[in-house]
């Protein structure tokens, strides 16, 4: 099966281990899209909204999917999420929640700031792997997109 | 009938009064009539027959002719608290004619109203035999004992007729004063000025000070002095006629301690509507007041106790798994990227140290699941039970589809209780019996109900591994394990799991079993919430 491999996808992540992990989970799913990774809420919303460090970058150039952690220093996951879904231009950006915990509260709070997915990182490495090669397949290949400008 | 004999005797006067007794029948109407308000002479062997004088059927407000000689006639018009006594005092006298018959009576008059006599009487023997007869007469005293009442009310000046109701209007005073004497409350009142007047002694057991120290006093000595403005508000709504109720408030006592009280206050209006003071019932709630205090105290302390384990667990849960996520992670790689490197010992190891990594993600969620049974809010609702443990075995099942598990589930369980919860417990206790019959041919797994001290209590039965009765107590506790890991894998949470959401439902949960025929676990789940 072939993956689109143009666009980018944004892991939002702070532990160096788990980005590491996370990218080796991508390759052994055979994801080889660009990955930015930024490593707090407030890098992952420069560069979405293309200020700060990201200032220079096309704010229309969308990633294809946003892999959110949800603890995250300075500003945490759901803030990112919370601004994302109130902006025009992202409000319908594909962001799965990928996280350590299944506490219902996070659950409840990220469906209802407009998560797509919550997914939470097994321990198993394997079962990690399988977990983002899912992921891949369905928010890269199956799912249909909102076509851009759909605002 | 008997005669004391005298000095007099031989008195010209007492023959007499003999002569006449026997020989002129009408001194007997002159005694009847004249000097008695009635005569009566009783036939004690044949007990039905009374002869009533014609004086006392008059002074009943009858016609003597329309009244016959019998003792029911009498029975009919005497009252009949007093016909009891009456006739009991009637027994004792012929018994022992000794202490005369002398008995204060209430009659009923035919308009109704209560005529009171003074009855006394003699039974009368033939030699020292049984008493044969019984004289009596009858003295009206009713006017007596309406002038004994009346001069009881001198002060009244109270036409006769209020006399009745005055009197029981002055029984309901005394009685009202010892209710108000006898309270425990303070009941005090105050003039219009504030001026106390009244003291009862709850008042003085609350404040300290006795009725001879407050009467007279303003009612402002019993105001912490930074309270005394809040009399004075006081007063002024109560001149305007206001009630004020239960109003909890701070008071001091003779030694200076103050108190807390809960207070009602009235205006006192005289017969013409008109205030004339003020009535003040106080109670002292120190002690619920420092109750409620504790009470809440606890409670914010609980509060703050469940805010700590909440943010605790959710520490837990975020960051105690990433290190767990590295170990696993990063020992998968290694065998994937330098297992050339690695001897089958090598490799072994690194299996090993997944596996505890992954145990110990295990051991933390349970944990954490342990802690959400305690935080949950519980629901109670109509729950199936049976849809429950076929969805807990329809999962076992899917997880591993090979295994051959004979399955009976009862039909109608329904209990009231949280349905997420109870799928915890079901979902334990059927894992439990799914992983102990795993190594044994023709597994089989019974869920049902039975009444134990008329209550259901539900079952989980199974013919699996079991387990040595000697270590019963320990089967629900936390980390608590039975069986040797290399036997059957488990983190020993899941009884205490389950202990927990039955004990919050209130219900009991117990188990039973023997090593290598199987186990059943049984649990209640009461009628009421328990807080853990």
């Amino acid at each position: 099966m072939t993956i689109p491999t143009d666009r980018v996808i944004l892991l939002v992540e702070d532990n160096p281990n788990d980005e590491e992990l996370t990218m080796r989970a991508l390759k052994k799913g055979n994801i080889v899209n660009p990955i930015v990774v930024a490593h707090d809420g407030e890098e992952a919303l420069d560069y979405l909204f293309a200020r700060g460090a990201h200032a220079g970058r096309s704010a229309s150039a969308l990633p294809q999917l946003v892999l959110l952690d949800l603890k995250l220093p300075k500003i945490d996951g759901l803030e990112v999420l919370r601004a994302l879904r109130a902006d025009e231009q992202t409000r319908l950006l594909p962001v799965v929640i990928l996280t350590s915990s299944v506490e219902e509260q996070d659950l409840v709070r990220g469906y209802g700031l407009g998560a797509n997915s919550y997914v939470r990182k097994p321990v198993d490495f394997l079962q990690f792997v399988e977990a983002v090669r899912q992921l891949g397949v369905y928010w890269l290949l199956l799912n249909e997109a909102a076509p851009l400008g759909s605002r | 009938m008997r005669s004391e004999a005298g000095a007099n005797d031989d008195h010209y006067l007492k023959r007499e009064l003999d002569e006449l007794l026997r020989g002129q029948p009408e001194i007997f109407d002159i005694l009847q009539a004249r000097l008695f308000d009635g005569v009566w002479f009783w036939d004690l062997e044949d007990r039905a027959h009374l002869w009533m004088s014609a004086s006392f059927w008059e002074l009943l407000g009858y016609a003597p002719a329309s009244k016959k000689h019998l003792a029911s006639e009498w029975e009919d018009v005497i009252h009949p608290d007093d016909l009891r006594l009456a006739v009991d005092a009637l027994e004792k006298h012929c018994a022992d004619p000794e202490p005369p018959y002398d008995r204060y009576l209430r009659l009923r008059h035919r308009n109704g109203s209560t005529v009171r006599v003074r009855c006394r009487g003699v039974a009368l023997r033939h030699g020292v035999g049984k008493p044969t007869r019984m004289l009596a007469v009858h003295q009206d005293v009713t006017a007596l004992e309406r002038a004994v009442e009346r001069s009881a009310l001198v002060e009244s000046h109270a036409p006769p007729e209020e006399i009745g109701q005055r009197k029981a209007t002055e029984a309901m005073r005394s009685t009202l004063a010892a209710i108000v004497e006898s309270s425990s409350d303070a009941i005090v009142s105050k003039g219009l000025d504030g001026i106390i007047t009244s003291w009862n002694r709850g008042a003085q057991a609350i404040f300290g000070y006795s009725p001879e120290e407050a009467i007279g006093q303003p009612m402002t000595i019993l105001f912490p002095p930074h309270r005394v403005d809040e009399e004075r508000r006081l007063l002024e709504r109560l001149r305007r006629g206001e009630k004020v109720e239960s109003y909890e408030s701070v008071r001091m006592r003779k030694d200076g301690a103050e108190i807390d009280v809960s207070v009602t206050a009235s205006p006192v209006r005289n017969a013409s509507g008109a205030i004339v003071g003020f009535s003040k019932i106080a109670r002292d709630i120190t002690e619920t007041k420092r109750m409620q205090r504790d009470l809440l105290r606890a409670k914010e302390a609980t509060e703050e106790a469940n805010r700590e384990l909440q943010a605790f667990s959710y520490s837990v849960a975020h960051d105690l798994r990433a290190p767990l996520r590295a170990i696993d992670g990063f020992s998968q790689a290694l065998v994937e990227d330098c297992s050339e490197r690695l001897d089958a010992n090598g490799r072994r190891y690194l299996g090993l140290v997944r596996d505890s990594a992954q145990l110990m993600a295990r051991l933390i969620d349970d944990l954490l699941a342990l802690t959400r049974v305690t935080r949950a809010e519980l629901r109670r609702e109509r729950v199936d039970l049976s849809a429950l443990a076929r969805a807990a075995f329809g999962r076992l099942q899917r997880a591993e589809p090979r295994r051959h598990v004979e399955v009976s589930i009862r039909d109608d369980l329904a209990c009231d209780g949280d349905p997420t919860l109870l799928g915890m417990v079901l979902d334990n206790l059927l894992g439990n019996a799914w992983k102990f019959t795993s190594k044994r041919v023709g597994a089989r797994i019974e869920v049902g109900v039975v009444t134990a001290n008329d209550e259901d209590a539900y079952f989980v039965r199974d013919n699996g591994a079991g387990f040595d009765m000697t270590y019963a107590g320990k089967l629900f506790g936390l980390f608590q394990r039975l069986h040797n890991v290399r036997d059957f894998e488990g983190t020993g949470v899941g009884l205490a799991i389950v202990q927990r959401i039955v004990h919050r439902h209130g219900g009991k949960v117990w188990a039973e079993g023997k090593v290598g025929e199987g186990a059943t676990f049984h649990f209640t789940l009461g009628g009421q919430e328990q807080r853990t």
